[in-house]
């Protein structure tokens, strides 16, 4: 028995199939105690503390240490903020407490432009962490978070099924499920739609993606690279099977944490809904890595067009919106890494977000006669899919190991 | 409904389809390959037959056809039409079952050859030796865990003696490669200190491996790539009908020549194309490549040991490289020559004796495909000093090892003269 | 105030009021209203009555349809 225990490897989130034995063994106690209208928080506390630890075991043991470090420090931030704005509303401290929040992804993404290696205060799933602590924030200062307890927060912050890479839920939403234990009919649904998304993540990532992966994607990058430092139609190749590889290993993961919550009773949020199907650049980030975009667009696309329409910084309604676009889409870019090719991957989006409503505009003006067929909605996806792709092509940095030999 | 109808709604098809899972592992799955089976996994290099048991151990059981196993490296994939496969196919009266691919040095080849150990004894083997495994740090974990699966470690763990200096080395490489995590490596440390397996080790070796193996039954023989239709089969008609050596090396000769016309490396037109043309910074930049000194030396002798253990009558080619390209990158060819004579005093030392060594022989034209792989007159001169020892009966050899061929003392020591001869008489027992 | 909704919703988008008759379908799934419309039709239903919604009081399934956000303004303007 001690073998057993002391054979316990490093387990990294929903990496094998074995993974999940041990989790939904572990987490069995806890659906039947839903089933009953029973939430066992301490031992929900104690499993999840057990599967973070897997994860930081071992060789990641510094990673471990600057996890912990960092949640209490957003924890006191958060807290402190939420104390202050029960009596006073003052701009600069909010804005403070946000810089303070984002300083350290910020040093994080920083680190490896500046001085070639990586930063020690960074663990897997940073970046996750930093969208919730700041997001909780923002919400305390419109005076939308009511409640907010050190305690609920930290299981917030480090709610086991999407620490690593999300989807990323809000606190206001997340401590409501978390008050009140789902009714057994509500329960039974969420595990219905559990098992299925389960399932379907299965599918994606330990099958589809494995041919992407593992076959097809690194066969196709080393014809590109045996080509020679330019591009060739292996580059082509590479390009869309790096985004299916990207679709499928992602949504599988997000399918695991959302059927994951859903048995530990947390409504997470749905993170992919068929991107590659949207006829339009707007629609694909209603679709792709939703909990992202969306926090993009409430917390920072939303607020500065709010602020900016209220305080008149533009006269034409139609430059606001660029310029709304590109600093969205550009801030994501630089959340994703200091590197050219994120930046660049950003700066795309934000202009094909503004060509988009050009070419609305256009059309609403001049082409009243085009009717929306199965042929015009078909071009339009064909589009937008090809696009994405490009832009997927400059995301995976393999250009930069093309042109540069850099990694 | 129900709650109980409903708790069967979802989850009814779960439980059905993990108990088939378990159905399908559990059952004691009878596995046959067909010939036709066996043929293909013989060239197809691929790391699923490497890494899995049942194909290999049928063939080499194999009554209609005469399978030998040949263990090597990356050369094993230059098949032009002399390559050992095709000749063999042509001329001889056996087929050449090859084991390696890139990355494929000593130690994955003790684990490949551990799970057909029954199936090799008294029977004979060859085994090419590149001098470039013999690098400093040896084996790389990613290369070794790519052509070495769970089920070569547990079987090989089973089998592990605790007493032996053998198996512990083994052991430790495993720990070192693998790292100490998983039962694999909690087993590892265990031979590596010298203790046995628990009971309950045991049975949960067992019981993974009864897993394992209907994997391995049932799924190994799906999927083999096509190399032996499209680089086996067509080339063995392009072969005369009689065996004639000399015109055989003609013709290689002129293939060669054919083959290698847009550069002065004599290297095949389409590597130079796609892996010199367009890289930079090649010149002068293996100056300072020593094999001299590598863990490869103890990986090497567990692999002898194996061999000794299994009475396999062994021959041994040791791999020349391109003379014109390591003019170019400024590889000593001292030092080459010396990892060649290390690696033959530890196997003649032993009892090793059926030795091609090629190592001189990288300035021959049309000797070698690329930049460090025999091709063209280099398959016909293998094959012909091959063959005959495989279809010849051999004198049964007698092998006697000895452990200080483990040790860090040989895996550093510089193969001079005086230090060979100071090795023997203080580190060797004879 | 439902015809007035639809009004200001009208104008933040540059549809036509007909767009948003139906005042039981929901805006955001049917692409009616994207966030740049949102944020304008936010602020003039502040000029028109005179309520302080946050934005990140702005929780789209409490203001899906004209319905709804019917409700809210109503309730925003007792508090």
């Amino acid at each position: 028995m001690v073998n057993w225990i002391s054979s316990l490897p490093n387990m990294s989130a929903y990496g094998t199939p074995t993974y999940f034995i041990y989790l939904l063994i572990a987490i069995l106690p806890l659906g039947i105690g839903l089933y009953f209208g029973k939430r066992f928080s301490w031992y929900e506390a104690l499993i999840s503390l057990v599967f973070l630890f897997l994860m930081f075991d071992g060789s990641n043991t510094t990673q471990m240490l600057s996890l912990i470090v960092y949640v209490i420090y957003q924890t006191c931030l958060v807290m402190w903020y939420y104390h202050y704005r029960q009596q006073k509303n003052a701009s600069g401290v909010f804005y403070l407490l946000v810089f303070l929040s984002l300083l350290p992804i910020i040093i994080v993404k920083f680190t490896p432009a500046m001085v070639g290696h990586n930063s020690l205060l960074g663990f897997l799933g940073i970046s996750y962490l930093t969208f919730r602590a700041a997001g909780t924030i923002i919400e305390t200062r419109d005076g939308a978070v009511k409640e907010l307890n050190w305690w609920k927060f930290i299981r917030f912050m480090v709610f086991m099924p999407t620490i690593t890479s999300g989807p990323i839920d809000r606190y206001r939403r997340f401590s409501k499920d978390y008050r009140q234990v789902p009714s057994r009919e509500k329960y039974l649904q969420l595990v219905e739609k559990g098992i299925k998304y389960l399932f379907i993540g299965f599918l994606y990532k330990f099958i589809i993606d494995y041919f992407f992966a593992q076959r097809w994607l690194p066969f196709a990058e080393r014809m590109a690279l045996s080509q020679g430092h330019h591009l060739s139609w292996w580059v082509v190749a590479v390009a869309y099977l790096y985004s299916c590889d990207l679709y499928f290993d992602f949504a599988g993961y997000s399918l695991f944490a959302v059927a994951i919550s859903y048995f530990m009773g947390v409504e997470t949020p749905m993170n992919f809904n068929l991107p590659f199907l949207s006829k339009n650049i707007k629609e694909f980030w209603n679709r792709w890595h939703m909990s992202l975009s969306f926090w993009f667009r409430d917390y920072i696309f939303m607020r500065f067009v709010f602020t900016a329409t209220k305080k008149h910084w533009f006269k034409n309604r139609n430059v606001l919106s660029s310029v709304a676009y590109m600093i969205n889409m550009i801030t994501m870019g630089f959340w994703h890494g200091v590197t050219w090719y994120y930046i660049l991957y950003g700066c795309l989006h934000g202009l094909a977000l503004v060509v988009d409503d050009a070419w609305l505009r256009y059309k609403r003006k001049n082409l009243k006669g085009l009717k929306s067929t199965a042929l015009t909605q078909n071009v339009a996806r064909f589009i937008t899919f090809n696009f994405v792709v490009f832009s997927f092509l400059i995301f995976s940095g393999f250009l930069n190991t093309l042109f540069f030999g850099g990694h | 409904m129900t709650n109980r109808q409903r708790l069967w709604r979802i989850f009814g098809p779960v439980i059905v389809a993990c108990l088939l899972v378990v159905v399908v592992l559990a059952i004691p799955w009878h596995s046959h390959h067909s010939q036709r089976t066996l043929q293909k996994a013989a060239v197809s290099i691929s790391p699923t037959v490497f890494k899995n048991r049942s194909i290999k151990v049928q063939a080499m059981s194999d009554h209609k056809v005469k399978y030998v196993p040949f263990f090597g490296s990356s050369e094993l994939n230059r098949m032009d039409r002399f390559h050992p496969s095709v000749m063999a196919a042509r001329y001889h009266n056996y087929r050449p079952f090859l084991f390696g691919a890139r990355g494929t040095q000593s130690l994955p080849q003790l684990f490949n050859m551990n799970m057909m150990q029954a199936q090799m004894k008294n029977k004979k083997a060859v085994f090419i030796i590149s001098p470039q495994w013999f690098v400093k740090q040896g084996v790389l974990p990613d290369a070794f865990k790519y052509y070495n699966g769970t089920y070569a470690n547990l079987l090989w763990l089973k089998q592990a003696n605790p007493k032996s200096k053998y198996d512990r080395y083994t052991a430790k490489r495993l720990v070192k490669l693998l790292g100490d995590n998983g039962s694999v490596g909690s087993y590892s440390q265990k031979i590596a200190a010298g203790k046995p397996l628990s009971k309950w080790d045991r049975h949960w070796i067992n019981f993974k491996l009864g897993i394992l193996r209907n994997e391995d039954n049932l799924f190994s023989g799906l999927a083999i790539n096509s190399n032996y239709q499209r680089r086996i089969q067509p080339r063995i008609h392009q072969l005369p009908k009689f065996y004639n050596y000399a015109d055989l090396q003609a013709s290689a000769s002129r293939d060669a020549r054919r083959q290698t016309t847009n550069n002065n490396f004599h290297v095949l037109n389409r590597f130079y194309n796609s892996r010199i043309r367009q890289a930079k910074g090649l010149r002068n930049s293996q100056k300072h490549f020593s094999y001299l000194r590598s863990p490869e030396y103890g990986d090497l002798e567990v692999v002898l040991n194996q061999m000794a253990k299994t009475h396999t009558n062994v021959i041994f080619m040791i791999t020349p490289v391109n003379a014109w390209w390591e003019k170019y990158t400024g590889l000593s060819m001292p030092m080459y020559y010396h990892t060649a004579d290390k690696i033959k005093y530890q196997l003649r030392s032993q009892g090793f004796n059926n030795i091609l060594d090629y190592s001189h022989r990288g300035d021959e034209p049309g000797f070698m495909q690329d930049t460090i792989h025999i091709g063209w007159k280099g398959w016909v001169d293998f094959d012909h000093s091959v063959a005959p020892f495989i279809e010849h009966k051999q004198p049964q050899p007698h092998y006697h090892m000895d452990s200080a061929f483990l040790s860090k003392k040989w895996r550093n020591l510089k193969p001079t003269k005086k230090n060979l001869q100071n090795f023997q008489q203080t580190e060797l027992n004879h | 105030m439902q015809e007035k909704i639809e009004q200001l919703l009208a104008d933040a988008t540059g549809r036509d009021a007909s767009d948003f008759s139906d005042t039981s379908e929901d805006i955001f799934a049917n692409g009616l209203i994207d966030s740049m419309a949102t944020v304008s039709f936010l602020l003039s239903l502040q000029d028109e009555y005179g309520i302080q919604v946050p934005v990140s009081e702005f929780d789209r399934s409490q203001w899906s349809t004209v319905d709804k956000i019917a409700e809210r303004v109503k309730e925003l303007q007792n508090d």
